[in-house]
C-alpha cells in the first residue's frame, strides 16, 4: 500500500524505507483504443544543483538522454503510445551514485505536442505516476493522472532532494503549462 | 447550483440523487439524409459489457438491471435536448464500473457524414427532480472526422459517481466502437470496412508471371506494397490512373441533390514530387503544370478529363527507368468543382507497371468537405518500388504539403 501523499507533502526516504539506494520512478498509461492520434507520454528527470537549476544540459534525462554521466540517473526509454502493462517508461535513480553537487532530483510528465493534438491527461486511460523502492518494488507515492489532472498537459511530480544526511521526497504534484519546453525552462536549459 | 462546463477529458463528481438524465443533442437537429442516434454501453471495470443487454438504445430501451432507461423524447424541457437517458445510480448492476453515453451517425462513412459536418454535439447532466442542469460538455466538433464517439460517461470511482467529458471514437461507425465494448453489431452491408489505425501487414510482393488479369488491391490505410524490378530493366512506364463514376441524378435521392443536380463532379489528378537531387514540385492541370517525361521530374500528366465521361479517367506517366532518380512521388486528387462529396465519386486509382500486377486503390473511406485526397505515396525504397495506401483527406494542397512535409510554396490559382 502506498502512502498517499497529499499535494505538496514530503517523506523521509531514509525512515520510511531504511537503507534505500536505488528509486525507480514508473510512468503507466493505456494505449489508445479509439481513432487519433496516439497519447505520448514523457517521465523525465532534472538533475539540480542548489540554485535550483542544472549545471549544464547533461543533467536532464529525458527521451534523447537516456542516461546520466555518472550513471545515477538511467531512463529507460522512449514509449509513444502506451503499449504494454505496468510501467511504461521509467526512470531509474541510484542514490549512492549521485553526485554531491546534486541536491534534488525534479521529475516531471508531459504529454508529447499536447497542444498539437489538443490531448490532456484525462483523455487517457489509466495514466499514472509513481515513485517506487527498486529494492522492495515497495511503492512510495502515486498520482492518478486520468482522474486527478485531468485538465493538464503536464505536471512536476515531485522532487528527491537532500536535508542534511537525509533523502526526501516532496509530492509536488503542480500542474504546468507549456509541456517539457516550459520545464527546460524553469529548470535552466535553453531549447532550441 | 453552478452548472460545471467541461472540456474533453475533465471529470467532475456528481451530487448523491437517487435519479439523473444524461440528454444529448446536437445542431443542426435535423439534416435531411443524417440520422443520428444516442446509445449507452454498460461496462465492467474491463470496459466490456457484461452481456449484449447492457447496450441500451432505441431498440432495446432499458437495462436488464432496470437502472437506465432510453427516452427517445427528452421530459427536460430544454427545446434542445434530442433524446436522454435515466439513471438510477442505486439500481446498476455492482459490477457495471461505467454508463458510457455515445452518439453515432447511421452509415456516415458511407454517405461522407461525419461529427465534422454537425456544429454542435452536447451532453447535459441534469437534476430530474429540479429540471437544473448539473454539468454540461459541449463536445469541440471542428474537423472531427469520426461518425461514433463516446461523449461522456458516468462512472463509479471511490464509491461516488462522477461524470466525464470523452469526445473520442471511430472513423468506421457503430460496428468499431461497438466492437470496443464487447458488442458484436453486423457491419451494414454497404459499409466499408472499419479504417485501421496500425497498417495491416503487406501482403507478399506478387510472383512475376509472363500474363495475369490479377489485381493488387491496397485494402486499407498503409499498407504498400513492394516491387522489385527484373534484372538489367528498369521498370518502363508507370501509369497512374485514376478513374471516377459520373452518377446520373436520382430523382429526389439524397446523392442527387448533394450533388447539386446533373453537375458532375469535376476530379483533377494530379502529384507532389521530390527528387534524389531535392528538386520537388507539383504536377496538376491548374497552372498546366504538365511535367516532362525523358527529362526531370521524369513524370508526365497526361491531359485533363473535366467530368469523368472519358472511360480511361485522368493519367500520370512516370518514368519507371528513371526511378533511382526519384525519390518520392505522392499522387493526389482534387475536387475542382461541385461540392466535395468523394463518396458519389466513386474514385478508383490504379498503378500499372509493365510486367507485374496491377494495384488498385479504391477510395473507399469517403470524407466530407474536403476537396482534397491524397491517394498513394510511391516511393524509391532502394531500387524497389513501393506504392503505399494513403488516402488522407484535407482541405486543399497546403494542408496537404503541411502533413507529408513536402515544403513548397502555394498561392491561390485558378483553371480556364
Amino acid at each position: 500500500m502506498a502512502i498517499s501523499l497529499s499535494k505538496g507533502g514530503n517523506v523521509s526516504l531514509s525512515k520510511s524505507e531504511p537503507g534505500l539506494k536505488r528509486i525507480l520512478i514508473g510512468l503507466g498509461w493505456d494505449a489508445r483504443s479509439t481513432d487519433g492520434a496516439d497519447f505520448d507520454l514523457d517521465a523525465s528527470a532534472f538533475m539540480l544543483g542548489s540554485n535550483h537549476k542544472v549545471p549544464n544540459e547533461k543533467a536532464f534525462i529525458f527521451y534523447n538522454n537516456l542516461k546520466s554521466i555518472d550513471g545515477s540517473v538511467e531512463h529507460t526509454g522512449d514509449n509513444k503510445t502506451g503499449s504494454g502493462d505496468g510501467d511504461d517508461e521509467a526512470i531509474k535513480v541510484d542514490l549512492d551514485l549521485l553526485p554531491a553537487d546534486v541536491q534534488t532530483v525534479a521529475v516531471t510528465v508531459t504529454i508529447h505536442d499536447a497542444e498539437g493534438r489538443k490531448q490532456n491527461f484525462g483523455q487517457v486511460k489509466n495514466a499514472f505516476i509513481r515513485i517506487v523502492n527498486d529494492e522492495t518494488d515497495k511503492e512510495i507515492a502515486r498520482y492518478d493522472l486520468s482522474e486527478d489532472y485531468s485538465t493538464e498537459t503536464a505536471m512536476i511530480f515531485g522532487e528527491i532532494y537532500r536535508h542534511n544526511e537525509d533523502w526526501k521526497f516532496r509530492a509536488v504534484g503542480q500542474g504546468y503549462s507549456g509541456g517539457l519546453a516550459a520545464m527546460c525552462a524553469q529548470y535552466g536549459i535553453d531549447v532550441a | 447550483m453552478a452548472v460545471v462546463v467541461l472540456t474533453p477529458g475533465a471529470n467532475v463528481g456528481i451530487p448523491e440523487c437517487s435519479r439523473i438524465l444524461v440528454a444529448v443533442g446536437w445542431e443542426p437537429k435535423s439534416v435531411a439524409g443524417m440520422e443520428i442516434d444516442a446509445s449507452v454501453f454498460m461496462v465492467k471495470a474491463d470496459g466490456k459489457v457484461p452481456d449484449d443487454g447492457y447496450f441500451v438504445f432505441y431498440g432495446a430501451q432499458s437495462s436488464p438491471d432496470g437502472s437506465v432507461r432510453f427516452l427517445p423524447s427528452p421530459p427536460t424541457g430544454f427545446a434542445s435536448d434530442v433524446q436522454a437517458f435515466e439513471v438510477e445510480p442505486g439500481k446498476v448492476s455492482a459490477d457495471v464500473e461505467s454508463i458510457d453515453v455515445c452518439v453515432t451517425l447511421h452509415e456516415g462513412q458511407v454517405r461522407g457524414q461525419s461529427f465534422g459536418s454537425l456544429t454542435g454535439v452536447f451532453a447535459r447532466l441534469v437534476d430530474p427532480s429540479s429540471g437544473h442542469e448539473v454539468a454540461r460538455f459541449d463536445l469541440p466538433v471542428a474537423g472531427m472526422k469520426e461518425t461514433a464517439i463516446t461523449l461522456a460517461k458516468v462512472y463509479r470511482r471511490n464509491g461516488q459517481w462522477k461524470i466525464r467529458a470523452v469526445g473520442q471514437g471511430f472513423v468506421g461507425g457503430l460496428a468499431p466502437l461497438a466492437r470496443q465494448y464487447g458488442v458484436d453489431v453486423a457491419d451494414d452491408a454497404s459499409t466499408p470496412p472499419p479504417v485501421q489505425e496500425k497498417p495491416a501487414p503487406p501482403p507478399p510482393p506478387p510472383a512475376p508471371k509472363p500474363v495475369s488479369l490479377t489485381k493488387v488491391t491496397l485494402e486499407k490505410r498503409g499498407q504498400s506494397v513492394s516491387l522489385e524490378k527484373k534484372a538489367g530493366e528498369g521498370f518502363g512506364e508507370i501509369v497512374f490512373n485514376l478513374n471516377w463514376n459520373q452518377r446520373p441524378e436520382k430523382k429526389g435521392g439524397f446523392l442527387g441533390r448533394i450533388l447539386g443536380g446533373n453537375k458532375g463532379i469535376d476530379l483533377d489528378l494530379g502529384c507532389l514530387w521530390e527528387l534524389e537531387d531535392g528538386d520537388k514540385g507539383v504536377i496538376q492541370a491548374l497552372g498546366e503544370a504538365w511535367g516532362e517525361y525523358r527529362s526531370e521530374p521524369f513524370i508526365r500528366h497526361a491531359g485533363d478529363d473535366r467530368t469523368g465521361a472519358i472511360a480511361q479517367g485522368e493519367n500520370i506517366r512516370i518514368n519507371g527507368d528513371k526511378l533511382s532518380k526519384i525519390k518520392r512521388i505522392l499522387v493526389f486528387a482534387f475536387i475542382y468543382e461541385g461540392v466535395p462529396n468523394w463518396a458519389a465519386a466513386d474514385g478508383v486509382a490504379t498503378v500499372k507497371v509493365p510486367g507485374q500486377h496491377d494495384i488498385e486503390v479504391r477510395l473507399d473511406n469517403p470524407a466530407s468537405g474536403q476537396g482534397m485526397c491524397a491517394i498513394a505515396l510511391i516511393e524509391n525504397d532502394k531500387g524497389k518500388l513501393k506504392v503505399t495506401k494513403e488516402e488522407q483527406y484535407f482541405r486543399g494542397h497546403l494542408d496537404m504539403d503541411k502533413a507529408y512535409r513536402w515544403g513548397l510554396r502555394w498561392v491561390a490559382g485558378s483553371k480556364n
